[in-house]
């Protein structure tokens, strides 16, 4: 099997998909920003293991990949693993490894100067925005520069809560912008599944600030 | 690093800009151990004075009119980082007096001058009437804008055509008409009227006498807020195509020493009608026979501001962040001096070969050139992906050197090694230019462009 020097992507966000290429379990990563190392999370569904996949196989994935917006791909099972990431150029790098996974920047990259990126105002992803593939999930994301609160004052509750069902008109958050307390709607409908900003959080614009499931 | 902080003076600066200007603040500042808050578009993301800030806040999408000249995002993004000042750079909001007044109420400081200079020499008719009280030759015209056509034919006959009319609103060259005779003028007169409506909400036109071939020599002025006003002396910018300036040089070399005394002091009068603080520019038209009149006082620093750095030895930008800390000047108008002779190419992203169409896209290789005397300002940098958005300046190519010669030749050199592959650039236009032996010896007017561009061949700028 060939090995190729992993690269890792900051800011990758998840991508999973449905491949019709079946017989393998999928997992997908999430690479938080501020850390740069994965969490894992299983995926829903499972298919029946492959002994091994070949060469022949492991292009047709790259070329899957290539063709759509996934970004990383993973095969695991006992004894070998194969994980293909989309790098910072936009193609599918190979890596395959018996052990731990290193990630490491190879020295060819050149696309941006080294220089360490300057504290984003949040901890979860800076822009550009990649589009998420997750079926079915959506964020409110803010529409301007401010503070986010959860409910009108300290003392009153929260707008909404994880689980909360939501309409296009719900109010979801105050942003507090030059002393205007700005009221913030869904424009979406669906379940909360995730609040993402703290309490008296600063926020710039584009920034998600609740994760929901639509419908 | 270095100076001791004290706690009026200013610790961190909101750069509200972008692009090349944009980074020569972040220098600035890393030199003065002040803070750095980039507030950027989406689309500028992966910009290098974003990522050289100390901190970075998104501020909108793409367009300017969604993030860069959002002053309501501007302010609440200085609140929540707490900023002590914002550098406006120029363009966008700089020269915005409502803007201006935004920050002074919310005690923010403004590093420019006050809203009410801005204001009034942001009116072009108004700001005319002012400098002439102060005794400063102005383009004889209709003093202040006219109120219908038929007084407009009338104001035109009496300065003598041709004329040119300009918006009230307008500036940087744009929203101006010229008419040569009175079948013209009716028609050029209601373009412009509608091209002021729609660029700048006020349809307000006033008119001038159209000096023929001219150049246009501009002053800097800096002033501090105890009163003093100085020149830095001239820059020559003839080299204009549609009055959009290419190339920009100090001294001029068209100015004695006596006419330069004499303008120097005019554009200090000016300053000082204005009420003037921090950095600006005062603009002349001199024809000919060395008469000189003011059009319009830029109340910003301006883009080609390095050739002055570099003839004088002064940083314009740390300048202006020390007056607005409230620190006096610390030179006289006798200490300045005019060591060198520079010269700026300013470089875009437009193929000459078709008519400077816009060039957005990804750079690939790109190597800037280097060696004694040679300043590059800019942004961009290998794989780069410049934005269609914005304006299509990618950087500035400044050579200077003891004599005109030296610079002329200098930069005819780094342009030759000036690579920027993926994109079409002006750099080819600009080292023909500086090939070019009526610009060598320094007869350029504002004529120049239109002239060299029909004597040459695209296949010069391959």
């Amino acid at each position: 099997m060939e090995s190729f020097s992993p690269f890792l992507s900051e800011n990758s966000l998840i991508a999973y998909y449905w491949l019709s290429f079946k017989r393998c379990v999928l997992t997908f990563a999430l690479l938080d920003a501020e850390t740069s190392s994965p969490t894992r999370r299983q995926c829903v569904q499972h298919f029946q293991l492959l002994p091994f996949l070949d060469l022949k196989q492991i292009k047709q994935i790259i070329d899957l990949m290539k063709r759509s917006e996934l970004s990383e791909f993973a095969v695991e099972e006992e004894g070998f693993k194969l994980k293909i990431r989309r790098g910072t150029n936009g193609l599918p790098v190979v890596s395959s490894t018996k052990g731990s996974n290193s990630p490491f920047v190879p020295a060819e990259s050149h696309t941006m100067p080294p220089i360490p990126p300057p504290a984003m105002l949040h901890s979860t992803t800076s822009t550009p925005p990649i589009p998420t593939e997750e079926p079915g999930i959506a964020y409110i994301k803010s529409p301007m520069v401010g503070t986010f609160y959860r409910s009108s004052s300290p003392e009153s509750k929260p707008f909404v809560d994880v689980g909360s069902k939501i309409e296009d008109n719900t109010l979801v958050c105050i942003i507090e912008a030059m002393k205007i307390m700005n009221e913030i709607q869904a424009e979406t409908k669906g379940t909360i599944v995730e609040i993402l900003i703290e309490n008296g959080q600063p926020v710039e614009y584009g920034q998600r600030l609740f994760k929901l499931r639509q419908g | 690093m270095g100076r001791p902080i004290v706690d009026s003076m200013i610790q961190k600066i909101l750069i509200a800009n972008r692009g090349e200007i944009a980074l020569r603040i972040v220098r600035a500042c890393r030199e003065l151990g002040i803070k750095t808050l980039a507030v950027y578009s989406e689309a500028d993301v992966q910009s290098l004075h974003v990522q050289l800030a100390d901190e970075a806040i998104c501020i909108g999408g793409p367009r300017s009119s969604d993030s860069y000249l959002r002053a309501d995002r501007i302010i609440s993004a200085a609140e929540i980082a707490d900023v002590d000042a914002i550098h406006p750079g120029y363009g966008f909001l700089s020269e915005n007096a409502k803007f201006a007044e935004q920050c002074e109420s919310c005690n923010i400081k403004f590093i420019g001058p006050k809203s009410k200079s801005i204001k009034l020499m942001g009116d072009k008719a108004v700001a005319k009437e002012t400098v002439r009280k102060a005794h400063v030759n102005t383009v004889p015209g209709s003093d202040g804008p006219v109120d219908s056509e038929s007084e407009a034919v009338k104001i035109a006959r009496s300065i003598g055509y041709p004329v040119i009319i300009k918006a009230v609103a307008g500036g940087g060259g744009r929203g101006m008409r010229i008419a040569h005779n009175d079948v013209s003028f009716a028609k050029e007169y209601h373009v412009a009227r509608n091209e002021a409506e729609k660029a700048f909400g006020d349809g307000r036109v006033y008119l001038e006498k159209y000096i023929e071939r001219p150049r246009h020599i501009e002053f800097q002025i800096l002033a501090d807020s105890h009163g003093k006003v100085i020149h830095l002396g001239e820059r020559d910018c003839s080299v204009q195509r549609r009055h959009q300036k290419l190339i920009e040089e100090a001294p001029s070399p068209f100015l004695t020493p006596d006419l330069r005394k004499k303008m120097g002091k005019a554009a200090i009068r000016a300053a000082e009608a204005a009420e003037y603080e921090n950095a600006g520019t005062i603009e002349f038209l001199v024809d000919a026979k060395g008469n000189f009149y003011f059009i319009e006082m830029n109340t910003r620093i301006q883009v080609e501001h390095p050739v002055t750095e570099e003839v004088t030895g002064i940083d314009l930008i740390k300048q202006q962040i020390s007056i607005a800390n409230g620190e006096k000047l610390e030179f006289d108008q006798g200490d300045i001096t005019f060591e060198k002779h520079a010269i700026e190419c300013r470089i875009n992203a437009e193929d000459p070969a078709r008519n400077f169409a816009p060039s957005p896209g990804t750079i690939g290789l790109y190597y800037a050139p280097g060696g004694h005397g040679v300043r590059i300002d800019s942004h961009v940098y290998s794989g780069y992906v410049i934005p269609p958005y914005y304006d299509s300046m990618i950087g500035k190519l400044i050579c200077f050197g003891s004599t005109r010669k030296v610079a002329l030749e200098r930069a005819y050199r780094a342009l030759s090694e000036y690579l920027v592959r993926g994109i079409k650039t002006t750099i080819p236009l600009h080292r023909a230019i500086m090939a070019d032996p009526l610009f060598i010896e320094g007869k350029a007017t504002t004529a120049y462009m239109e002239e060299f561009l029909t004597r040459t061949t695209p296949e010069l700028f391959s």
